[in-house]
């Protein structure tokens, strides 16, 4: 907290994350925390940040002296326009609020320690209508490693997203626990249970769903006929009806079942396997699957990979109203 | 008893007007969140509850006075619940819901105002009449209502009865939304439990380290894989199979009788195929006592405890939550 004037020297540090100290040179208002910390600003800048943050300190009556501004010997008609600052409470915690001015004011700027307190800020940023700094915190989000949503934190990124309607990370996070066995045993095993509500979990089971549907189907329509365009006529020792070799059908249908992205290493083994099945078994050798030229396998595969993605992107719409919804 | 979907139970069964609404000689005024009102005695209120009790031995606000000069109460509770918590209260006909979520509500508020015996009396009325005893779905969503009241017993109860259904994603559907975290994880823990213990017992029978295994051991027509065990194949495979149903907390745990029949499809299938005397003799001469057994053994898992300790934060205090 700061406890220094802002007509003190300016020796001082501008800030200091060890106590959250936040006291700008010539400030012209106090921001204090739900935590009752101070923070001495420049009202220029949190007004061009924020027109919410701006107004709310324009019509603020609590214009109260600060602590350091009183005058050692009392006035007779009290304190001075000049020794006094406007003091505006916010209903955040300091800390929370340490890390925003970090991103408002030119100096370094520091995320929260935990996702917890980083979901926290992003909320009060969205709160506040700062799109500049929400931009801003987002990108070093996005720059964090090991990542900030990543498997051991999705959930709880998502169940946080969804309480603050927090629209962008609850997709990002969703999208992460495609890579996880989604069932009511797994999650309980895993400890995930506890940091979600029933209404989160549920807009994420539909998400789910909702992600397997559209990928059964984009994937059927990609086996019937997209798969064929790209291998041309094949003369594998198993073909489907619409031509294209059945150990390939498999795989790619399997594709709606596990939706973590299709794995070429895993793909390539079965490919591998299904050429040596068949000449272990004394059959004649799929030698048209084994001379698949690879522009061929590299187109096929471009197009696989990208019609999962399409496929799980189009259900983002879904997922942004829900994030709201489920607030 | 109201085995649908009571979603809000307390609308309709608001008594119109109430039936206990009015008792003689009453020198206070209770006031639903419906604005009914109830008058009544603080004597029959401070006997069942040390909240009134404490609540009247505070000075008493004049503001909310009515002309009538009896004292008002506002209560968070709606007319439904008042009405059958009066009737709890004096010597008249106890007037229980018969909705699941009438019971709950009910049980909910002699919790908060600490009416220990009428608690207990509501719930032996309840266990009397055979109320609260959902099925399908609507197991999970008293059990995930009961959890958000706190009332154990329920909780306890709802837990046990949700081994008769599966519980998944898909199988819980809307009634999820009802969940808090905590209770969704309790209850696939405790089935979890309930899995675990009997699977346990089938795993001593199929590796012969039970006293009903011994009683298969020579079957002549179809003898088992392993040479360990020497049970038939019949049985090791039907018992195998159930224990991979019971890998998943999900899967239900059957009944004893379910369980028992089971196992008497097997043998009739194997006896049929393959004309077993030996399986025939041995279930014609130690079925009664194995048929026992392989009950004990399902009822054991289905008495797992369901620990108080669930549910309860770190240093949270169940009965201080409201």
């Amino acid at each position: 907290m700061s406890t220094i004037s802002s007509t003190t020297s300016r020796s001082a540090p501008v800030i200091s994350i060890e106590n959250l100290h936040f006291d700008y040179p010539d400030a012209d208002i106090i921001l204090r925390s739900r935590d009752s910390l101070e923070f001495r600003v420049l009202k220029i800048y949190i007004i061009h940040s924020s027109h919410i943050l701006g107004e709310e300190m324009l019509i603020s009556p609590n214009t109260l002296p600060s602590p350091t501004a009183i005058p050692a010997e009392p006035e007779v008609d009290g304190p001075t326009s000049a020794n006094a600052l406007q003091t505006v409470e916010l209903p955040i915690d300091g800390a929370i609020l340490f890390s925003l001015l970090s991103y408002v004011f030119p100096v370094p700027p520091v995320l929260p320690s935990t996702p917890e307190e980083t979901m926290e800020l992003l909320s009060v940023v969205q709160m506040y209508k700062m799109d500049v700094v929400l931009s801003q915190i987002r990108s070093h989000i996005s720059e964090q490693n090991p990542s900030f949503i990543r498997k051991e934190t999705a959930y709880l990124v998502y169940s946080l997203a969804q309480e603050y309607g927090l629209r962008t990370e609850a997709l990002q996070a969703a999208r992460c626990t495609l890579s996880s066995t989604f069932t009511i045993q797994e999650l309980a095993s895993e400890a995930k249970l506890d940091m979600m509500s029933g209404v989160a979990l549920h807009e994420l089971w539909k998400y789910h769903k909702s992600v397997r549907l559209n990928l059964t189907s984009d994937l059927e329509e990609f086996r019937m006929s997209g798969a064929h365009a790209i291998l041309g006529d094949s003369s594998c020792v198993s073909l489907t009806d619409s031509g294209i070799p059945r150990w390939l059908d498999v795989y790619t249908s399997t594709l709606a079942h596990i939706p973590m992205g299709p794995d070429f290493i895993e793909f390539s083994m079965k490919l591998t396997e299904h050429i040596q099945s068949q000449s272990s078994e004394g059959n004649r050798r799929c030698s048209s699957c084994a001379n698949i030229p690879h522009e061929v396998i590299r187109t096929f595969w471009d197009t696989l990979t990208a019609t999962v993605e399409n496929s799980i992107a189009k259900v983002r719409a879904q997922v942004t109203d829900v994030a709201v919804s489920g607030k | 008893m109201s085995s649908g979907q009571d979603r809000s139970p307390s609308d309709s069964e608001v008594h119109s007007p109430p039936k206990y609404s009015d008792m003689l000689d009453a020198d206070i005024i209770l006031e639903s969140s419906n604005l009914i009102h109830f008058r009544v005695h603080k004597s029959a209120l401070v006997a069942s509850s040390p909240i009134f009790r404490d609540m009247f031995s505070l000075p008493q606000p004049t503001s909310d006075e009515l002309p009538d000069g009896l004292p008002l109460v506002h209560l968070s509770e709606d007319a439904g619940v008042l009405n059958s918590l009066v009737s709890m209260l004096y010597p008249v006909t106890p007037d229980i819901p018969d909705s699941n979520d009438g019971i709950l509500a009910l049980l909910a508020a002699t919790q908060k105002y600490e009416m220990v015996a009428v608690q207990s009396s509501i719930r032996a009325e309840v266990s009397r009449k055979g109320s609260l005893s959902p099925t399908g779905t609507e197991v999970f969503r008293v059990y995930a209502v009961a959890c958000s009241k706190r009332l154990f017993p329920e909780m306890e109860a709802m837990a046990r009865l949700t081994l008769d259904y599966p519980m998944t994603f898909e199988s819980l559907g809307e009634v999820l939304r009802l969940f808090e975290g905590w209770a969704l994880r309790d209850l696939a823990c405790f089935r979890l439990s309930c899995n675990i213990k009997l699977s346990s017992q089938i795993r001593l029978f199929l590796d012969c380290r039970d006293g009903y295994s011994k009683y298969w051991k020579g079957c002549p027509r179809y003898t088992c894989r392993s040479e360990n065990t020497h049970l038939p194949a019949w049985l090791e495979t039907h018992f195998t199979q159930t224990l991979k149903e019971l890998r998943k907390s999900t899967h239900i745990i059957p009944m004893p009788h379910t369980f028992s029949l089971g196992y008497l499809t097997s043998l009739q299938a194997h006896i049929k195929a393959k004309n077993c005397n030996f399986c025939m003799t041995v279930h014609t001469l130690k079925e009664p006592t194995f048929s026992i057994g392989i009950r004990v053994w399902v009822e054991l898992a289905r008495k797992v405890p369901y620990p108080d300790s669930f549910g309860w934060g770190e240093g949270e205090d169940p009965e201080n939550t409201f």
